[in-house]
This record gives C-alpha cells, structure tokens and sequence, in this order.
C-alpha cells in the first residue's frame, strides 16, 4: 500500500481527452500487432547475426556453402528490418495511447538513450546494407566485410534492451528515478536482463525454423547446400527451443511475487496460459526431434503450427504480465483526484 | 507538468525535434514522394520509347530510394514519435487520443508502402516483357501510397496550427477536415516534385554518362519542375490565406528577418526565380545546363524547405494545439486553475510541491523546467532562446514584471500559469541563474 502511494505521486494524471476505442478491443491490437512485430525483429535480429556467424565459419573452414548461406541471409535480413520497423509502429501507437500514464514516464526517464536508438538504428541498417552489396565486390576483404556485418549485428542486439528497459519499467512505478543512466537503469529495473534472455533464445529458435524452411527451397536450386541449410537449422531450432525451458522459469521467477503466484495457481486464467504455452513448447520440441531424426514432412509442419501457436500464447501471456501488474495502479487511478487532494492539504 | 523532463541544455529542446523532423520531411518529400514519382516516370519512358538506357538509371535511382527510405526515411519518421513523446508527452499524447485511427490508418499505408518499394525493387528482372507494366503500375502504387501517409500526416499538422472546429465540437472529423488541410497538402505535393527534381538532377548531371540519356532525363525533369512551381505557389498562397491571424504575422519574424519585410520578400522571390530558372534551363539545354547551378538550386530547395518547416512551428507559438494547448504542454483551460492554486501542486515530478522560504530558487528552477524549458535555454547555442543572454544584468523584480506580462508583451509566449510566490520564485532563479550560476551549484537537480 505503501508503495502504491508514492507511486500516485509520479503516475501522471490521465488527459483530458477520451481513449478513442474500446479497451479491450485495443488490447487485442496491442497484442496482435506485437506478435507481427517481434517476429520480424526476431527474423531481423537471428538474421543478422547468423550471417556474420556463417560467413566468418565458411572463411575460416574454408567452406563457400556456409558463406552463400551467409548471404542469403543478408539479403533476407535487409528486408526484415523493413517490415520489422514498420509493423512496429502499431504496437507504439496503442501502448502509448491506452498506457500513457505508465509508459510515458518509463520513456521519458531513459529518454536520451531512446533517441539514440533512432541513430544507432539507422547506423545498423546502413552497415547491413554495406555488407549485403559488397558481398561479391569485397570477397578478397573478408575482414572488412565482416567489421561491417559485425557492426550492424551488434548494434542491433543492444536495441531491445533499451525497449525492455522502457516496458519493464513501465510496469513498476514504484521504483522509478530519474537521472539514471542508461547502463544504470538496465540493472536498477528487475526483469531486463530476463526478458533479454528469454528474447535472445526464442530469436534463435525462430530462426531456425526458419532456415529449415529456407533451406528446403534451396534444395530445388542445389540440393547439398539446401541440406546442409535444413541441418544447421534443424540444430539451432532444436538447441534453443530446449534452452527456453531454462529462461522461461528464469524470467517467470524473476516476477514480482504476487504476480508471479498469479501464473503459479492464483489465477486460473494466467497459469492456464502458461500451462498451455509450456505443453505447446514441449510438443515443439519433440516435433523438431523427430523431424531431425525422420525428416518427414508431417513433423515439420506439426513444428511450424506449434511454433506460430507458442509465439502467439507467449505474446498473450505477456500482455497478461504488463495488466497483472498494472492492475493495482489501474484500479487506484479512480481514487487520483483523492490523492492529490490529499497530498495538496498535507 | 504531469512527466518527467528531460533537459537538453546546449541544444534545447525544440532543436532536438526539429532536426529529426526536418530530416523526415526533407527525406519523405524529395525522396519518396518525389523522387519515386520521377523515378516510376523515367521507368514509364523508357518502356514507352523503348530506351533500355532510360529504365536502368530507373532503376539505380530506385536502389538509392530503398535504400535512403528504409534507413533514414523510416527511422525518422519513427523519431518523430520518439522525440515528441519523450519532450513533448502533453502534446503528442492528446493529438494521439484525437487522430488514433488516422494514424492507425497511416500505418496501414505505412506497410503497404513498404511491400511496394521491397516488391518493385526486388522485381526488376523478373517482370519484364509481357510483365512490365505490372512493375510500372507497383511503382505507380508505391508513389502514390508514400503520396497517401503524407494526405494522413498533413491533416495532424494543419490541426495543430488550425483546429478549427474541433475545439468547440471535439468532433475528430472536424480535426481532419480542418481549414488548412486541403491547401497544405497540395502544397506540399508540388514542393515534393520541385524539390526531388532539384535534389536528383545534380546526380543525374554528375552520374549519367551517356549525354542522349541525360538529356532525356533532365528535360524531363524540368518539365516536372516548370509545371510544379505554379501549382506550388497558388496553393501556398491559398494555404497562408487561411492561416490565424496571429500566426500570419509572426511570418517574417519567424524567418529571422524581422523588420525587414522587404529582404523577406525579395529573398524569396529570388530563389523561386532561380529555380524556375534551372527548370527552364534543363528543359531548353539539358545536355549543357551547370552542374554548379543544380548543385546550388539542390541545397538552396532544401534550405527553403527547412525554413518551411521551421516557419510552420514558429508561428504556431505560443500554441502547440492552436487555442487548446500551449508548447509547454499546458492547456489553455489550465491556466486560471494554477493561477489560483499554484503549478507546482498540481504538478508531478517537480522537485518540490510548493514554494517556501527555503526552497525560492530551487521551486523557481522547477517552474523554468516546467513552463520555460520547451523553447528555452539557459546558455544553449540559439542566442534568442538562451535566456542568459537576454535578461543579462535584470533584476528579479524586473524580471517577475516581465513574466507577469509575458503573453501581452509577447504574444508568441503563453502566459504564466501560477501564483505570485511561483512567478516571484521563478524569477529570482533566473536571476540567480543567469548572473551568479555559481551561487547554484550543488542544488537538488542542477548537475545532471
Ligand atoms: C512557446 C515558446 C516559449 C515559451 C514556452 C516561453 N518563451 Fe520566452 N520567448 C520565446 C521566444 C520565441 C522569444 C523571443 C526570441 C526572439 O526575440 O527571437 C522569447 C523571449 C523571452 C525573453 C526575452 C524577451 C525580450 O523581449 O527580449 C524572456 C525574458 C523570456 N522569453 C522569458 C520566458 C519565461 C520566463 C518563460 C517561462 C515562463 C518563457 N519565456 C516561456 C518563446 C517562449
């Protein structure tokens, strides 16, 4: 209660001027439209570092399939980064307009390092375009081709972190402050380097799946190089569905209490969706297995439903984090005027 | 002030915006409205006369359009967003509540903007012959879907600087359909092709070495800028006609030429008499016309196009939502309720909720935040803006004078919004602040 209090000191007062919509309805967007999101981003993120991954092993085995899987990648990866900005202009426009009070504060405070981001993106996506068209044209500088894919990689491993540091923080009021910088707040904010976790494996996981399906076009045009794709898909889908079983609870536990115990048996709605979304992985998991080992169609494709309704479930679950949170503050924001007055008399 | 402030104390706030947003404008306008347009119709040329050559610089033009597009195009316009929502949140989150849905459908566009310009430019080699005409028209689509979220976007801007009646009505149809909307956005379609033309032509000049090819191309393009300007004046005409009173006048002041009407307008005459210039030239000698001439008019379009923009938000001041909201995020509406009950308790986030006899300075440095830092700074690099500068050597009483009349002797200023303490207690902080700094060392908040 205490906390709740203080909080009301810094939740700003809502505006004037209605929602334009019904609530729920928005929710829906919010999470639809955030799926669509992430799973470019995810595509974009994996893409790019794969590349480079992919590109150095076929330099240093000496190996050209790995670095025309390289390259496939790069040029798939500059337009994922197209469609992951702009569908990500959605999911903005509706947290911020029915999550104002909460998500522009949470903004605001790390405000500088989220303007860099229009820069250090930009800076990204140029180094990745250098890479994809130089790709035959620096063939004999694979050290300078590979600084530029490098460079774009990395810059974009650290984006999410700034907007899981802006979500997170949304979420507990409580703690925020200002003046923080921003290498500070990613430690001063529970739940960043979790969430990170969580993103980074299922970013890999996704691509995966990916390559298999990319792989197994290739084959039509050459059939050594398109196994060897499927292969190292099928790898690195199956490694990193399987990690998720550890950075799933590692975020799950790293909730806020009360909340967690929501997902944990207290409410029948959360822990059945994370009930649900962990049997979909675990039928996952074994799909991609037994693709692996058969390699029949029919696992595959069992894999690529599985992986659209996990990704869906998890995106649903985290929306229901963001309100089990939110909620006490939500259900004060009618007692605000009160507050005020109060504190105005005090 | 209900948020968090961040401070930007060399180049201000309004800088910070402005030069995300002028870099969109200046993208989104030569290049994808423009310069797709110019581009699609080089395409249509040399599929109609059968120039191979015509179709390649097509199709080089549209590696750059992608390229420049989806990079600083798109995460500007994105910016636009970020930059506004962490320094102006009163602002864009009530425009936010006012137009969702036309942003909603901009972003609908958006998307299919950015399918097109992926799909044409992934397609050159494989629709051609029988397919052409199919790239043609998803070039066609592409420009006129960029044309599209510039329709939605303008209809936010005009409501800014003319709501008209949607302060009365709150009727978001009214917040479109607004008096400047129509004029601002086929203003800016002509400024677009104008401005494309001036910014592509010196790397046509530069690039194209063949001389029958350039010269297609250039008197082309001179075409599309002899017909352009025209067009582009009437509806600049019919868009200033329909400007606020107040805001018309702040014009030539805004330029930062004022009091010399005469430079003003003599300046401007001069630059779209060079630019018809270089339109009639590209038409009548393409082959010879100066590579330093369309080098000049390149820089000096996107210098006019700048001014534009900054013109546009200057006169809108002290308004950021004409008649509704002032810059600092206050609402006009506000103003009576802080005069009688103080800013700083309704306010959230400022240091301290009241003024008392310990914290004068301190509370007026929070006021300066609150009510004076979104086109203020201390000692930035705008000497108009930085206060240090024009208050040096006033006294805090002359200062609370000053303030108390702040909108009647400035009309582009809103008015203060607090009680006598606030305004007594924000004038000795700038007293403080801009003749002794020292003595406000070490106060809570000052050395962030
Ligand atoms: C809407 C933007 C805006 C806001 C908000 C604003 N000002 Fe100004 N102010 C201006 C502009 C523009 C000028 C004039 C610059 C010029 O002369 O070109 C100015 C000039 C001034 C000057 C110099 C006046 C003169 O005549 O030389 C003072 C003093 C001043 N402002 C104080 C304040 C104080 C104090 C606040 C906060 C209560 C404030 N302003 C808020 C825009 C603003």
């Amino acid at each position: 209660m205490m906390n709740l209090l203080a909080a009301q000191t810094m939740i700003p007062n809502d505006f004037e001027l209605a929602i334009p919509g019904n609530i729920g309805f928005f929710k829906v967007l919010l999470v639809v439209s955030f799926i669509l999101h992430i799973f470019f981003v995810n595509l974009t993120v994996a893409g790019s570092v794969l590349a480079v991954f992919n590109e150095w092993r076929g330099w240093i085995k000496n190996n050209p399939r790995w670095d025309r899987l390289a390259e496939k990648l790069a040029v798939q990866v500059s337009i994922h980064k197209s469609l992951a900005v702009v569908l990500g202009v959605a999911p903005l426009l509706i947290i911020s307009v029915i999550y104002t009070r909460f998500y522009y504060p949470s903004t605001i405070l790390i405000g500088k390092a989220w303007l860099m981001l229009i820069a250090i993106i930009i800076v990204a996506f140029l180094m990745l375009y250098v890479y994809k068209f130089t790709w035959e044209r620096w063939q004999n500088k694979k050290g300078l081709h590979l600084f530029f894919g490098l460079g774009g990689a990395l810059l974009l491993l650290y984006v999410p972190l700034v907007f899981l540091t802006s979500v997170a923080s949304m979420l507990q009021p409580e703690l925020w402050k200002e003046g923080l910088s921003i290498f500070t707040a990613f430690f001063h904010y529970p739940t960043i380097w979790e969430r990170y976790l969580h993103f980074l494996f299922a970013t890999m996981a996704i691509m995966g799946i990916y390559l298999i399906v990319l792989g197994n076009r290739q084959k039509r045009e050459n059939p050594e190089d398109g196994e060897l794709f499927v292969s190292f898909g099928k790898n690195v889908a199956l490694l990193f569905t399987f990690l998720q079983l550890a950075a799933g609870p590692i975020l799950l536990f790293s909730l806020k209490g009360d909340v967690m115990q929501l997902f944990l048996g207290g409410s029948a709605l959360q822990t059945g969706l994370l009930v649900v979304g962990i049997i979909l992985a675990l039928l996952l998991i074994f799909s991609l297995y037994q693709y692996k080992r058969s390699d029949s169609r029919i696992w595959l494709r069992s894999a690529l439903v599985l992986i659209v309704l996990v990704v869906s479930t998890m995106g649903w679950l985290r929306h229901e984090v963001r309100d089990s949170y939110l909620a006490p503050y939500e259900n004060q924001a009618v007692h605000d005027e009160q507050v005020t007055e109060q504190a105005l008399e005090k | 002030m209900q948020f968090p402030i961040i401070e930007f104390p060399w180049l201000g706030s309004g800088t910070v915006i402005a030069i995300i947003a002028v870099t969109h404008v200046l993208v989104n306008h030569a290049v994808a409205i423009g310069g797709s347009l110019l581009m699609v119709g080089l395409e249509y040329r040399g599929w109609k006369m059968n120039r191979p050559d015509l179709d390649q610089v097509a199709r080089k033009m549209s590696k750059w359009i992608l390229i420049i597009t989806t990079t600083v195009g798109a995460l500007t316009g994105v910016g636009i967003w970020f930059s506004t929502m962490v320094i102006q949140p009163n602002a864009i989150g009530s425009l936010l509540r006012v137009f969702f849905w036309a942003w909603f459908t901009e972003w609908i566009v958006f998307v299919a903007e950015v399918i097109l310009i992926l799909t044409y430019f992934f397609t050159w080699d494989k629709w051609t012959g029988k397919k052409k005409l199919r790239h043609i028209r998803t070039g066609m689509a592409l420009s006129f879907a960029s044309w599209l979220t510039m329709t939605i976007i303008t209809a936010v801007l005009a409501a800014q600087l003319t709501p008209g009646q949607w302060i009365e009505t709150r009727s978001f149809w009214d917040a479109v359909a607004n008096p400047t909307w129509l004029p601002s956005l086929f203003f800016r379609t002509f400024v677009a092709i104008a401005l494309a033309v001036a910014v592509f032509s010196p790397f046509i000049r530069w690039f194209v070495k063949n001389e029958e090819t350039r010269a297609t191309i250039l008197s082309d393009f001179g075409k599309w800028m002899m017909v352009s300007i025209p067009f582009m004046l009437a509806f600049g005409m019919w868009y200033v006609s329909n400007l606020p009173e107040k805001a018309l006048e702040l014009i030539v002041w805004a330029s930062g030429l004022q009091g010399k009407e005469m430079v003003f307008r003599l300046l401007h005459f001069f630059a779209i008499l060079i630019m018809f210039f270089l339109g009639f030239r590209l038409i009548t000698n393409p082959k010879r016309v100066s590579l330093v001439l369309s080098a000049f008019v390149a820089f000096l379009s996107i210098g006019l196009i700048g001014e534009f923009e900054m013109i546009r938000e200057t006169i809108r001041k002290p308004y950021v939502i004409y008649d509704y909201m002032y810059v600092n995020g206050i609402r006009v509406d506000e103003v009576e309720k802080f005069n009688k009950e103080g800013f700083l308790p309704n306010s959230k986030w400022m240091a301290v909720d009241e003024v008392n006899e310990d914290n004068v300075v301190e509370a007026g440095r929070e006021i300066f935040k609150g009510q004076c830092l979104a086109c203020h700074t201390v000692d930035g690099w705008r000497s108009k803006r930085a206060l240090g500068e024009r208050i040096e050597g006033m006294t805090a009483e002359g200062l609370d004078n000053y303030i108390k009349n702040l909108h009647t002797a400035r009309y582009f200023m809103p008015p203060f919004a607090g009680t006598d303490e606030e305004r007594r207690a924000l004038a000795l902080y700038l007293e403080k602040a801009v003749n002794s700094p020292e003595q406000l060392d070490g106060m809570a908040g000052e050395s962030k």
